[in-house]
């Protein structure tokens, strides 16, 4: 089954079985646990969950979705599941019980799973609906309505806060495969709210509104990005990376109005975007990034997620299912020794783990033979085009370079 | 608040105002993380009821098994978007009235009233706050989700139970 049958099944599966048979865990006794820890706990829950997580995220099936919440985890069901939900539910909480008894600080803790019958349509479809719309613009209206005679103090500074209006532009990517320019990166651009004209991408959203904000950011962005598919002739739309921010992703409150707005486009929109996830931090656990991963995976048809070169331990990508390893460009060509080996470690490590590798920020046409010597798969910076205003049709842009031939001479003669 | 004996179910109806901040995002966040956990414990538990919001009022009936509806109202009143909790109608019952569990949203498009303005709820008998909790539920309803068939519902003691709004990243 390929990706997009893949997609299809899931969706359909989402749909049409309201609701999902999802299994939900949960951890009983961690309040004696809390009180041994004390002001430590915070950090020794974050652990215990992060390992639970990697236990479960090894044993569901490709394709199951398991999400953490405040006291244990929520699996769903994925289409290549063959094991029955009740079979899984017994299994997985048989073998999460026998992995406590034998970690120390773990065995006085019992764990529960039941199917739990999620309504995850019916979900998205509320969170996309007339009415939490109209509450919500009216929650966030800036002026009180005139029987209401003064603002609630009680939630602090953010109550001033706005996202300011913002347009896309979009940056070209060449696919070095094929010499096409089909995918373009879509960034918000406006003024920012301390009245910063140019600001971009989450700069946009003043960091006091916090996840929330940025997610509200994100979904427009999605819509805006979803319009100007919309808009384009069928066949020569090409395909848009949105951008999303890694705690909107992250946070199970923040997702799912980000992946239920994701879900109310239309077939052809959601089929033509990628998530392009910003900003994940290059200690976020494995257990994290394998959820922000592949909440995205369940729905967008390919996830770009953005790393460190330098920094990055591919390692803790091993269950993402990320399809696309993005980072920018380390400086001018030629590439220092240290720079080419995180090159070759991150192109061999993306390769095994079946994804490919972007550069961004690509300024001239040394650092684009250097980075194509050592086989990084998608370009995008001033050598590939400028951002504009408006995503042209998929184009050839051609380069009198040869990749691995040209390139590596052209990498050793700048080097020497 | 009308206390009533005899039933094998709690009905409990309450209000409170919500704390939700006004930052563009907060509210459909918060929500989401509510009607998540709603949707996911409730019929788990047996609970059935319907929420509603209606200008920065939560107004909200639950009904079922006593021990999960009272666990679910200890984790609102402890709630930090939850203020001022007030229970308006608590009583047993042997019948629901309410087969599923829905959220509602009332006169959405209108602005949150201040906490300290007078609301509607408050003073309403309880054939009253049922009437007008069941044509929000029936007219208004974004989200319906039934009770868990009987199997389902094994698992955890209530009292460990989720948060009901407590939908953090953990």
């Amino acid at each position: 089954m390929d990706l997009h049958s893949a997609l299809e099944t899931y969706r359909a599966s989402v749909r049409g079985r309201d609701p999902l048979e999802a299994t939900q865990i949960e951890f009983i006794n961690l309040d004696p646990l809390r009180e041994r820890y004390g002001d430590r706990w915070p950090k020794v829950r974050a652990r215990i969950f992060d390992v639970c997580e990697a236990f479960v995220n090894r044993r569901i099936a490709p394709g199951d979705l398991a999400l953490r919440a405040d006291s244990g985890f929520l699996v769903l069901p994925g289409p290549g599941r063959a094991e029955a939900a009740s079979v899984f539910t017994a299994r997985i909480e048989r073998e999460l019980q026998t992995f406590f008894l034998g970690v120390e600080h773990l065995q006085s803790v019992s764990v529960s799973a039941a199917l739990s019958p999620l309504p995850a349509s019916a979900l998205f479809e509320a969170l996309e609906s007339p009415g939490l719309e109209a509450a919500a613009a009216a929650h966030e209206a800036e002026r009180p309505a005139p029987c209401q005679p003064v603002p609630r103090k009680s939630a602090g500074p953010a109550e001033a806060l706005a996202l300011p209006d913002f347009s896309l532009i979009f940056e070209p990517v060449w696919t070095a495969e094929t010499g096409f320019v089909a995918l373009h990166a879509a960034l918000p651009l406006g003024l920012s709210a301390a009245g910063v004209a140019g600001a971009s991408g989450h700069a946009l959203a003043p960091s006091q509104g916090g996840a929330a904000m940025r997610m509200e950011l994100d979904r427009r962005v999605l819509k805006a990005a979803a319009r100007v598919l919309h808009a384009r002739p069928a066949g020569a739309r090409g395909v848009l990376a949105a951008p999303v921010h890694y705690e909107t992703l992250a946070m199970l409150k923040c997702r799912l109005p980000y992946l239920a707005a994701f879900s109310a486009l239309g077939e052809d929109e959601r089929k033509s975007l990628m998530a392009f996830v910003r900003a994940a931090p290059f200690d976020a656990p494995y257990s994290r990034l394998t959820e922000v991963c592949r909440s995205a995976k369940a729905l967008f048809p390919r996830v770009i997620i953005e790393i460190d070169l330098e920094r990055v331990k591919l390692e803790r990508f091993v269950d993402a299912r990320a399809d696309v390893f993005f980072f920018t460009a380390p400086g001018p060509a030629p590439f220092s020794a240290r720079t080419r080996d995180a090159l070759e470690r991150l192109r061999a490590g993306a390769s095994r783990l079946g994804a490919r590798v972007a550069m961004g920020a690509c300024q001239d046409r040394a650092q684009l033979a250097a980075a194509l010597d050592v086989g990084v798969h998608y370009m995008s910076g001033p050598v590939v085009g400028a951002r504009v205003t408006a995503a042209r049709a998929p184009y050839r842009l051609e380069f009198d370079h040869t990749p691995h031939a040209a390139g590596a001479r052209t990498q050793e003669r700048l080097s020497s | 608040m009308t206390l009533e004996t005899g039933g094998a179910l709690l009905r409990v109806v309450y209000h409170s105002v919500s704390l939700i901040s006004r930052t563009p995002g907060a509210f459909r966040a918060e929500i989401a993380g509510i009607l998540e956990a709603c949707a996911r414990r409730n019929p788990r538990l047996g609970v059935t009821g319907v929420l509603i919001y209606e200008r920065g009022r939560f107004v909200q009936l639950l009904e079922g098994p006593p021990e999960g509806v009272d666990a679910l109202l200890d984790d609102i009143e402890n709630d930090i978007r939850h203020a001022m909790f007030k229970v308006l109608w608590r009583t047993r019952a042997h019948e629901r009235l309410f087969e599923r569990w829905s959220m509602a949203f009332v006169d959405a498009d209108a602005a949150p009233l201040a906490p300290e303005a007078p609301g509607t709820w408050e003073g309403a008998g309880p054939s009253e706050l049922a009437a007008r909790l069941a044509f929000a539920a029936e007219t208004l309803s974004v989200l319906s989700v039934p009770v868990a068939p009987e199997g389902a519902q094994r698992g955890a003691p209530v009292s460990s139970c989720t948060r009901m709004t407590g939908t953090g990243t953990g």
